[in-house]
């Protein structure tokens, strides 16, 4: 199937594994497309923000776990990533390592969030 | 169309439902649940024509782990198999829901392909989960008839080895029969004079096979020393004392199932050159540390050796031979064995003399129990003639079977007078051609069997075959009967004679042996030089190679990453040494996949691997960082236990970091070292 352009270019800035995740999508770019932009409407940011701020582990733990499973399913690596050792580092109840890598999930967050807004305007 | 197979997917996160009805909307009706109490409802509609869930464990209302205990409840579990999808991938929830009765367990992000193939499987495997345990029964009888097969390729394989000594070295076809049989001898007369040797006369087969085998090393010895008439040279007789570790080399490589047989074999090819006084060769061990089978087919070689006819030497009379053993001119001997060999004395100079090879009338009886073996007159043959006969005319054959299959030379002869070649039948088959070359010195040249590049061999061959010395060795090409050439060696030996006191040279022997699949293998030899035993990576040697040949000319942008296990010391101690070699194993295979082929995957040692990347697009640099670091996201698992492991990952750029590939590569250790400092599970890019 024919990727447009600027959707190409739009993984390619967000440093997505283009055909590791379209196969994950059953190749189907349309269908990547309109979850990306699903990614947005649905901004689990201020949430997890406020969790982080009032220092809930379980929230935290539970919204960044699903954010881990959707950008893993986007192909957003670095995303998932950050959320990943954002998690383990709560399980393991260090509570400073977790906020330092909170930092590096959030700049990665808006990062990845403004790129598809821009995209989807 | 609907299908008459149905899947449920019950998972609240909508993105997620999507890509996995996207998954299955071919092939299955897809039913959505957004939590467990819906999937319930839907379940009490479809019950029979639902063939898998698909669960997510954290969900509004009630979660996976709820639904499972509520299928459990109402016994459906075991009707409709459950797969567990989710990012939640504790060892905990695992073993819970496997005790729920679920059958598998997928981790997210998943690869759609897996999640296919997992969930087609288990849908099967529900289905065929008796006729499973008939396919297993079935494998199980297979496996034990390919096992038995094994035994008896062995035993197969260790007569075709004697057989392929025999064949080389005329004169060892008698010889081993006879060591075979004086070993016998020996161990029946020290058992007997010797109770704590008892385990002699116990073993006394499996030791008297060993003894047949002990000179299997001389496989590897070169025809020009082996069969060489005359004495031997310093350097020759060097490289034919190396036959004893050939020999272990040999049967190191043989997986001989029977270890016992295996451990006579091995000791007796190893140390039949040892001496009583230290003096032998290869350990130079001395005394009782040589053991006592060794010692006993050494003083039997011997024995045999002095009696009998050689190229080099005429036959020594017993009495001789007795003598110069135990005079030790051949090297020192145990006194206890010297003892026994004077009491066997008669004995064998009987059997010698008469001729007969006494395998029949010693080795095959029950010495012990006549206990008439200190007797002389006792040999006579139990075989009849038709026995006899049927048994060289087998080893004959056996000869003949392992001349084609094993050897795969073929033979020829020269004859100089007449100028021509005659070769054996298999050269017909083979290049499709008369097997008898006339008028040679004009015409072989020429002929179309020589390819172009195989020349200048042919001419040196001829200039051999024009005025011949000793013998002469070449390897060239020669096109067979289908037009595809080959490499062949082809190797002349000529046949002097003293004629009228004068030297002369009428024929030439010759051996062309197909030697194509060893230039294979040399050029895979080649080629493991650069690389990696464990992982078939590079080595650095390897890379230092490719990095030469990529760094040469032109000015392509290049970047290398420094990968490195986190925690590798520690897991290395908890899995051990080969469960760390899985896990470097199991991480070569994840690097190769992130990587293009063209790339240079190496791994430099330890937990260290190294990639070597030309002209990769900024945002596919970053797009392998997070591959490598991912790789172990969702752990490791070993033996059923999961771990968690993370890799750091150190990246610098050529031509702007570094202005050679060795500072290139210091630069990304210098990253490497970066990203570990910046916390585990991370890269980090070469800043100076």
């Amino acid at each position: 199937m024919e990727m447009k352009k600027e959707f190409e270019q739009l993984l390619n800035d967000l440093c997505v594994d283009i055909e590791e995740t379209l196969a994950r999508l059953s190749n189907n770019a349309m269908l990547l497309e309109r979850v990306m932009l699903k990614f947005i409407q649905d901004d689990k940011l201020p949430e997890l923000e406020q969790a982080v701020n009032n220092w809930d582990p379980k929230v935290c733990e539970q919204i960044a776990h699903t954010l881990k499973g959707i950008s893993g399913n986007l192909g957003m690596a670095a995303l998932c990533r950050y959320c990943d050792n954002f998690v383990q580092n709560i399980r393991k109840g260090d509570r400073e390592a977790a906020v330092a890598e909170y930092a590096l999930l959030k700049e990665e967050y808006i990062r990845v969030y403004s790129l598809i807004k821009e995209y989807a305007c | 169309m609907p299908h008459d197979k149905k899947i449920l997917i019950v998972e609240d996160e909508e993105i997620n439902r999507a890509i996995l009805n996207e998954m299955f909307y071919r092939n299955y009706d897809a039913l959505e649940a957004t939590n467990g109490q819906e999937a319930l409802e839907l379940i009490e509609q479809h019950r029979d024509s639902i063939a898998v869930i698909l669960l997510d464990v954290i969900m509004p209302v009630m979660d996976g782990v709820q639904f499972m205990e509520e299928m459990h409840r109402r016994d459906w579990i075991k009707d409709i198999p459950i797969v567990l999808i989710t990012a939640e991938v504790s060892d905990k929830l695992s073993i819970q829901s496997y005790e729920f009765g679920i059958s598998d367990v997928i981790s997210k992000p998943f690869n759609p392909y897996i999640v296919k193939l997992r969930v087609g499987n288990i849908i099967e495997l529900n289905s065929y989960r008796k006729n499973l345990e008939q396919v297993i029964h079935d494998q199980t009888i297979e496996l034990q008839i390919q096992a038995e097969k094994l035994r008896q390729s062995n035993s197969f394989f260790i007569e075709a080895l004697n057989t392929a000594v025999e064949f080389r070295d005329n004169e060892s076809g008698m010889h081993i029969q006879r060591i075979r049989d004086i070993t016998r001898l020996f161990l029946y007369n020290v058992s007997e004079r010797y109770p704590e040797y008892s385990v002699l006369r116990k073993d006394a087969d499996l030791i008297c096979d060993a003894a047949a085998m002990h000179d299997i090393g001389k496989i590897a010895i070169p025809d020009a020393i082996l069969l060489k008439p005359g004495r031997l040279t310093k350097e020759e007789f060097d490289i034919m004392k190396t036959h004893s570790l050939k020999g272990c080399e040999i049967l190191d490589k043989l997986s001989i199932e029977n270890s016992e047989l295996l451990g006579y074999c091995y000791d007796i090819c190893r140390h039949h050159h040892e001496r009583w006084d230290g003096r032998g060769y290869p350990d130079g061990l001395s005394g009782n540390n040589i053991s006592i089978w060794a010692q006993i087919v050494s003083i039997a070689d011997v024995y045999d050796a002095l009696v009998s006819k050689r190229v080099y030497k005429d036959a020594r009379s017993h009495e001789k031979a007795l003598e110069m053993i135990i005079n030790g001119e051949c090297g020192v001997f145990n006194p206890m064995l010297l003892d026994c060999l004077e009491e066997m004395a008669q004995l064998l100079r009987t059997a010698y003399e008469d001729g007969e090879i006494f395998e029949n009338s010693l080795a095959k009886r029950d010495v012990s129990q006549t206990g008439l073996l200190k007797q002389a007159d006792s040999f006579q043959p139990v075989e009849d003639n038709a026995d006899r006969v049927m048994r060289l005319l087998e080893i004959e054959r056996k000869k003949h079977q392992i001349a084609v299959e094993t050897v795969r030379d073929i033979l020829f002869e020269y004859d100089r007078k007449t100028d021509s070649l005659l070769f054996e039948e298999r050269f017909q088959n083979i290049f499709n051609r008369d097997i008898k070359f006339k008028d040679v010195q004009n015409t072989l040249l020429e002929d179309s069997i020589f390819p172009e590049e195989s020349k200048t061999a042919v001419r040196e061959l001829m200039e051999f075959m024009a005025a011949p010395e000793q013998s002469i060795r070449r390897q060239l090409q020669m096109r067979s009967g289908d037009g595809t050439c080959m490499w062949y060696e082809i190797y002349l030996y000529a046949l002097w004679e003293r004629e009228e006191g004068q030297q002369v040279c009428e024929h030439i022997m010759g051996k062309l042996t197909n030697i194509e699949k060893l230039k294979k293998e040399a050029a895979v030899w080649q080629e493991k030089a650069f690389q990696d035993d464990l992982t078939g990576l590079y080595n650095m040697a390897g890379v230092m190679e490719k990095a030469e040949e990529l760094f040469g000319g032109s000015a392509q942008k290049r970047v290398c990453y420094f990968v490195d296990i986190d925690n590798f010391k520690e897991i290395n101690d908890k899995l051990g040494y080969l469960g760390g070699n899985q896990l470097l194993l199991y991480l070569a295979g994840k690097i190769k996949n992130c990587f293009r082929s063209t790339d240079v995957i190496a791994h430099i040692g330890g937990d260290k691997f190294m990639i070597l990347a030309v002209d990769l697009p900024q945002h596919l640099v970053t797009m392998k960082a997070e591959k490598l670091c991912g790789i172990f996201r969702y752990g490791y698992m070993h033996n059923d236990c999961k771990m968690s492991i993370s890799a750091s990952v150190g990246i610098a750029y050529y031509p702007e970091d570094a202005a050679d590939y060795e500072s290139l590569f210091q630069c990304a250790d210098a990253a490497l070292r970066q990203a570990k400092q910046k916390g585990k599970n991370g890269y980090a890019y070469y800043k100076s």
